[in-house]
Formats: C-alpha cells, structure tokens, sequence
C-alpha cells in the first residue's frame, strides 16, 4: 500500500514493527522480502514516483578534498533511489576483498566471501541477472574474446548487466498489493531519536516540504539511504548524543570510498585486437550483456603489495555518446539483429549528433586507439569523509560537506596494475603502452579525477566497536534496534560495482530481521 | 616524443633486420627519437654506458649476418621481457629491456 504523507494529519504518529528509510535497492529489497514474513512494515521515501526538483534538491552539499561533481546528481531522491539512473554493472565482491591484508590498513569484513554467496545467488534474481558465475573462463561462449594474459599476473574479471533492473517499477505492484507494507511518499526522515539514555531508537521524525510533520515508531529501524545520506542523518540526529547516533568512536562518516577513475593510459595497437570485443565495449551471452576486464591476481596483489582493481580498456574511434550509440547498433546488425536496447541507441545519437559525426568521421580515417583508465578499489582512510556542513536545506537539516581523500596506495596501485597490462599486451605482442606523465608521478594527484558514483564505507561494518559503526549484523553497535542496509557498511569496497553486493547484504539483514522480529 | 615517433622507431626497429643495424636504423624515420630513448635510458642505467657490453646483454653479435635470425632473436628477447617485467618506462613509453638497451647501442653508433 502506498501513502502520501502529506496528505496524513499534521503531527501524526505512526506505529510499526519494522520502519525502513529509504526505497531504493536495499530498503525495497529488505521490504519486499519482509513482506512476505507479515510482519508490519512501513517504508519511508523522501520522493514520489516521478522526479521533483524540490525534492532532489535536499540532496545538494558541500564538497571539498579531491574533485566531486554536484552530491545531486549522482543519487536520486524517489520511489526506487538511485536505481532510477542505474547503468546495471554487476559482479560480486572477491573473496580477497573480505579478508584482512596486512599491506592495507584497516582492511578486512568481520564476514567472508562463502557467507555472502547464498544471497549473492539470491541477489542475481533480485537484479535479473544470468547464473551466479563470474568465472569468465568458466564460460565457454566467452573464449574467444579472452586475451590468454598469464594467469599468475592477470586474471579476466567479468561483468553481467542487468537490464538494468528499476527497483521502483519492478516492485511497485509487489508493495502496492502488500497487505503488510506501507509505503510513505513524500517523508523525509530529518531526526533519528534516541531515548534519552541513548541505548535505543524510539522513533524517526519525518517531514514533508510543504511543511506537514509527524513521527514513526517501531520496535526496529533500518537506515537504507544510501553511502552519503546514511552518514549525514546520523550526524545530524544529535538531540540526544552530540556527536550523532551510533558516533560515540566518532567513526560515523569516516572511510568514505569511492572508486577512483581516470584515464591513465594510451597506445597504438600493433596487431588488430578488435575481436576482443568483451573488454571495450560487451558481448551477449545466452541473453546476458557481459563485459571483461583484466584484474590483477591475488598473487600479484599480495607480492606487489596493491589494492585490488582491474583496468577498463577502451577501444575505437571516439567515446562520445552519439558515436557509442551508433556503434552499438552497428555491431549488433552486422551480426543480424538488432540490438534489444535500440530505442535507447537511437536516443543516445540523436542527442548528441555532433559526437556521431565526429565518431564516424574518425572511423572512416582509420583512426582508432587504446585508452586505459582505472577500475580499482580505494584503500580504507579515515581522513576521507563525510561531514555536517554549516548550510541548512529546506527542511533546515544539515547539508553534508563531503571531503573525499585518497591515497598513495590508491594510485600506486593502479600504475602497478597499468604496467602489468602493458607488459602483458606487449607479450602477446597487441599493444604498446604509453603511460600519462601525471600518472608516473609518484605521488597522490591525479588528473581528471572522476568518482564512479559509488558511495561506500561511511557506517563501516567490524565486530570490534572502537573500529566500525556496526557489527557483522550491519547493527549498529551500543544501539540495538538500528540497523544499517547498504554500502556504507562495506569495510572495504572491492573494484566491483556496489549494487549487487548492496542487495545481497540487504537480503542477508532482511533474513535476520525476519527471523527476530 | 609523440606516439606516431616513438612507434615509428619501434617499428623501424623490428624491421631492420640486417647489420650494420646502427646504419640500417639509421635511414629509418625514428632515428632521433629512439636515440633519445637511448640517451634517456643510459641516463637511467649508467653502469650500461658501454657499447660491447650492450652489444653483449642483447645478443647483437650471433646474429649479425642473419637477418630473419635476428628478428625472431629479438622478438624472444621482448617477450621474455615482457614475461618477467624486466621493463622500464622511458618518456612514458613502457619498453622491454632488450628494446631500450637497443636504442642505447644506437648512441653509440
């Protein structure tokens, strides 16, 4: 059932077993799962069903530290979150990326691999995806677009595209039809309140633009609003403890993570490599988009001392939408048929017919190059934040002030990898490399730095209290009726692409909560 | 030293086969720049500043007469290079070892 705060009485109360905030993919994932335990729900959404710009707005901040576009154009504040602009990359965590590597400070979950993989199975269904495997090698329709790079150095990291999945069309009916789950449009949780012993939330104070106002209780709360709006509503809940809910270590909003992006790399390729068509644009298998990258293996990890990632290569004519437009459907007609996204192909070139022009220009000439950019996780650092800013939105919250950091490792890593491919792609004789001067500076700039939009570890997961915001249960320690959905828990946030990873962790707290509600 | 140069050279490199290569090279368009890489390399690797010992590390000599030889020689030698990541980055260009130290002996022809 669907219900339009604004249209309640003002200074309502509303009483519940289960409140989450947040219908994006994981508070939609944990409510829909949860309905069919019965248990009463009620799922808070600060938008409607279509985009409203008032409403966006309140996601606007502050943003200093390494180089960010504007914090509202990355999220979405409606009925299905961020998932409304969601490209559909998918890949599960590796299982390195759970463990604790000394040559990485404050790495490592308090969960493995093995205890996600029952809902990363799960997960793949949530997403529309093929079966669970992204063994690329494993599959045998991808062979021959696999370049053989040495297996001790690299490792073909694969990709599946979901369609992509919009939470918010594809569960509506779902939550429309439940009979245990209420949907709140139009609230914005601005308060999460603390008893005043502050060992418990008693409620969540909700807000609506136009000025109408009112309370949920519940015997549990789960924050699933996001990597950044997580951590700011936390912050900025401090009528009971100063420093925020769940801040007494002063950990809420450190650990941001992002996956850092940037061109790193060009070169000529000596032989035509255009048959390894999967690593620079995706090949269809069985119905399923599929994309590789070549990732550094754990062995070289561990010896070289990196983070793990993979490096994007691209190849062709030109990168601008209108051209990546018509190459898609070219590609897919000289293989008889028509691509099943043309509509969007066709849209893609029509807005942006000088970039198709010069594309095709550029390919009727001949001229074609490798580029090679960064796809790699960032190392844990508790200097890259998220804060209160001193602005107040419309609702007179806080803004956030978003200070994004990196490393050394951060870009040591990457030229290691980068190297790696190089020395590989000049093995098998494909390519030469040219690295970018900025990139060989040993150093921690980067040019044209550009995020992924993956926000990540701000209420990071540790069973040690003095080290993350909430346990293995995604609870947030010292207050036990609040937990925490989506990836600011991750400790660390792997190369992969967030969201499947967000899915199966909701899938796991929606399996906890359903067994203790 | 732009991608068009470098490559230039490189490829002027595996296509000449015969010796005296330094005079073969020569004539090619990417002398300038592969000297370059040369100078750079030896400014990198001093203790390499000597023609004979190149000549040497490279394997020049055995195969100074056999044009085809040499090339399958030299295209062994950079994979091998490539295979242990026995590189280095000259002007952002990632070389094998074997290349650079052949743009090393061109200096000294």
């Amino acid at each position: 059932m669907f219900v339009d705060f604004r249209k309640l009485g003002q200074n309502s109360r509303l009483d519940t077993d289960i409140c989450i905030i947040g219908a994006g993919a994981a508070g939609i994932t944990i409510a829909c799962e949860l309905a069919r335990t019965h248990r009463r729900v009620v799922l808070v959404e600060s938008g409607d069903f279509e985009f409203d710009a008032a409403t966006q707005a309140l996601y606007q901040g502050e943003v200093v530290g390494e180089p960010y576009p504007a914090l509202d154009t990355p999220r979405l504040r409606l009925f299905g979150g961020t998932t409304n602009h969601w490209a559909g990359h998918c890949r599960p965590l590796d299982p390195i990326d759970f463990q604790v590597r000394p040559w990485i400070s404050h790495s490592g979950w308090p969960i493995d691999r093995p205890t996600l993989e029952p809902f990363y199975a799960r997960a793949q269904k949530v997403c529309d995806l093929g079966p669970p495997n992204y063994v690329a090698d494993e599959w045998p329709q991808l062979a021959e677009f696999l370049i053989p790079f040495q297996p001790t150095r690299l490792v073909n990291r694969m990709w599946q595209y979901s369609p992509p999945t919009r939470f918010g069309e594809k569960f509506r009916e779902d939550l429309e039809r439940s009979r245990s789950v209420s949907v709140l449009l139009n609230a914005n949780a601005v308060e999460v309140v603390l008893a005043p012993s502050g060992a418990q939330v008693t409620g969540v104070r909700l807000k609506s633009l136009d000025g109408k106002e009112g309370v949920i209780r519940a015997r549990q709360f789960v924050l699933a609003c996001g990597g950044i709006e997580n951590a700011r509503l936390l912050l900025d809940s401090n009528g009971v403890e100063r420093d925020g809910v769940g801040n007494r270590r002063g950990l809420v909003g450190r650990y941001f993570l992002e996956h850092p992006h940037a061109i790193v790399a060009y070169a000529i390729p000596e032989t035509p490599i255009a048959r390894y068509e999967a690593y620079y644009a995706s090949v269809e298998v069985d119905g399923i988009p599929i994309q590789v990258k070549p990732g550094v293996s754990e062995i070289a990890q561990r010896e070289l001392k990196i983070l793990n990632g993979c490096i994007d290569l691209g190849y062709g004519f030109d990168r601008s939408p209108g051209y990546l437009g018509i190459y898609h459907i070219i590609r897919n007609v000289r293989r008889g048929r028509m691509p099943s996204d043309v509509d969007e192909a066709i849209w893609r070139v029509l807005m942006d017919l000088d970039g198709a022009g010069a594309g095709l220009y550029r390919e009727l000439k001949g001229r074609k190059a490798l580029w090679f950019g960064a796809n790699f996780e960032q190392a844990p650092n508790p200097d890259s934040r998220v804060l209160l800013s001193a602005e107040r939105d419309a609702l007179g919250a806080h803004r956030v002030k978003l200070d994004w950091r990196l490393s050394h490792i951060d870009k040591r890593s990457v030229r290691v990898a980068c190297k790696i491919v190089g020395e590989e792609l000049g093995r098998l004789g494909l390519a030469r490399m040219r690295l970018d001067d900025w990139f060989l500076a040993n150093d921690t700039t980067w040019n044209d730095l550009e995020g992924h939009f993956h926000h990540m570890g701000t209420t990071r997961m540790s069973d040690d209290p003095s080290m993350g915001v909430v346990d293995r249960n995604c609870k947030v320690h010292g207050v036990p009726n609040l937990y925490i959905a989506g990836s600011s828990v991750f400790p660390t946030c792997g190369y992969a692409n967030a969201t499947l990873t967000i899915v199966a962790l909701a899938l796991r707290l929606a399996d906890h909560l359903g067994d203790r509600s | 030293m732009d991608r068009r140069t470098v490559l230039g050279s490189l490829a002027a490199l595996f296509a000449t086969a015969s010796f005296p290569f330094a005079e073969t090279f020569r004539h090619a368009g990417g002398y300038g720049a592969a000297t370059r890489i040369g100078r750079i390399y030896l400014s990198k690797v001093p203790n390499e500043a000597d023609a004979d010992l190149l000549r040497e590390l490279i394997g020049v000599v055995p195969f100074a007469r056999e044009s085809g030889d040499w090339k399958a020689h030299f295209d062994h030698l950079k994979r091998e290079d490539f295979s242990k990541a026995d590189t280095i980055i000259v002007d952002g260009w990632l070389l094998a070892r074997c290349e650079a130290r052949f743009c090393a002996l061109l200096t000294f022809a």
